[in-house]
């Protein structure tokens, strides 16, 4: 895994946190099929203000959540990450991407 | 600690110093982080990123030096558990997540801060009559005791969504419990939330729904 801070200004950075992501989500892919994660919360405004930085992962069956968490245990300790996991039809019942101004961070939008 | 913490103690600091309040932070070390807040004392509080913090975990922080007298679980991602509640009661210092540090750094006496969510959950069950006694055994796990209902374990959550998910996680990282009280005041379950709750043998309950079940003879 990548650092995540400048060496100096120890400011994070939303581009290498957003690669730092994508490369998670990509190994994570090739594991377990039909995940999208996204972005979400005062981090994508203000990441040096965020209190953690929101992440959302969409997932097909109910049971792959404790599947997911643990592949992502070491993960959710390099960053200040809180996830929110929810399968398709909760998100769907919830709209929570549009309501919450989700941004899509895989798989990129060019994939498809 | 590993290099995967290296982070926290950063992170905070950059945090502290953006926040309205304007702190002035020393790092001490890649874990601990010196905050000044005149008028009141300087403090010293310990970034951690460990997936769970029980007593043997913050007893191996409350030995390093210097001693800090806040240990911050920099992750939502980390569980804390009543062991290490307890011990950190004993030992006079607070344990908490980011945003209890940036409530707690209010207080002169920062050990003395409670989380506002388990002041409000003990608050309410200390007023409710039919409540005989209750005793935290975790993060917002309590067993809550009745006449009539005997003991039930209860555990608390405040979420707007609480979903299939933050039950399967809590069911993993709090052990079984027979209610699920959901503290948001507009909060729902999912439809898949409920299913979940049915299959480990919790039912979800509004905080008023819960006081009403209190009161079942």
């Amino acid at each position: 895994m990548e650092r995540i801070f400048h060496p100096h200004a120890h400011e994070m950075n939303i581009e290498v946190v957003e690669m730092q992501i994508l490369n998670t989500a990509k190994w994570l892919s090739q594991s377990i099929a039909g995940l999208s994660w996204y972005l979400f919360g005062s981090s994508l405004r203000n990441i040096s203000k965020a209190n953690d930085i929101d992440i959302l992962i969409t997932h097909n069956q109910v049971q792959e959540s404790s599947m997911i968490r643990d592949h992502l245990k070491s993960f959710v300790l390099t960053l200040p990450v809180h996830l929110v996991l929810l399968t398709e039809q909760e998100e769907i019942e919830l709209k929570f991407v549009q309501t919450q101004g989700c941004k899509r961070i895989f798989p990129p939008y060019d994939s498809h | 600690m590993t290099n995967k913490s290296d982070w926290a103690a950063s992170w905070l600091a950059t945090k502290l110093r953006n926040d309205e309040k304007k702190y002035v932070v020393k790092e001490l070390s890649s874990t601990h982080l010196l905050i000044e807040r005149p008028p009141m004392r300087d403090v010293v509080i310990c970034a951690t990123t460990l997936p769970k913090l029980g007593a043997e975990e913050l007893q191996a922080l409350l030995e390093k030096r210097p001693k800090a007298v806040f240990y911050v679980a920099a992750t939502k991602e980390t569980v804390l558990l009543e062991s290490a509640f307890s011990l950190a009661k004993d030992q006079e210092v607070a344990i908490g997540r980011v945003g209890d540090l940036m409530n707690a750094l209010n207080l002169e006496k920062i050990h003395e801060y409670v989380n506002r969510t388990v002041h409000y959950i003990e608050q309410g069950m200390l007023q409710h009559k039919r409540i005989t006694s209750f005793e935290r055994v975790g993060e917002l796990i309590y067993i809550v005791r009745t006449k009539s209902l005997g003991e039930q374990l209860v555990a608390f959550f405040n979420e707007y969504e609480l979903t299939a998910d933050i039950l399967r996680k809590a069911r993993a990282d709090k052990g079984y419990f027979d209610l699920a009280v959901n503290l948001h005041i507009a909060g729902s379950p999912t439809e898949q939330a409920l299913e979940v709750a049915e299959n480990i043998g919790a039912e979800i309950l509004k905080w008023s729904e819960f006081f009403t079940r209190m009161h079942t003879k």
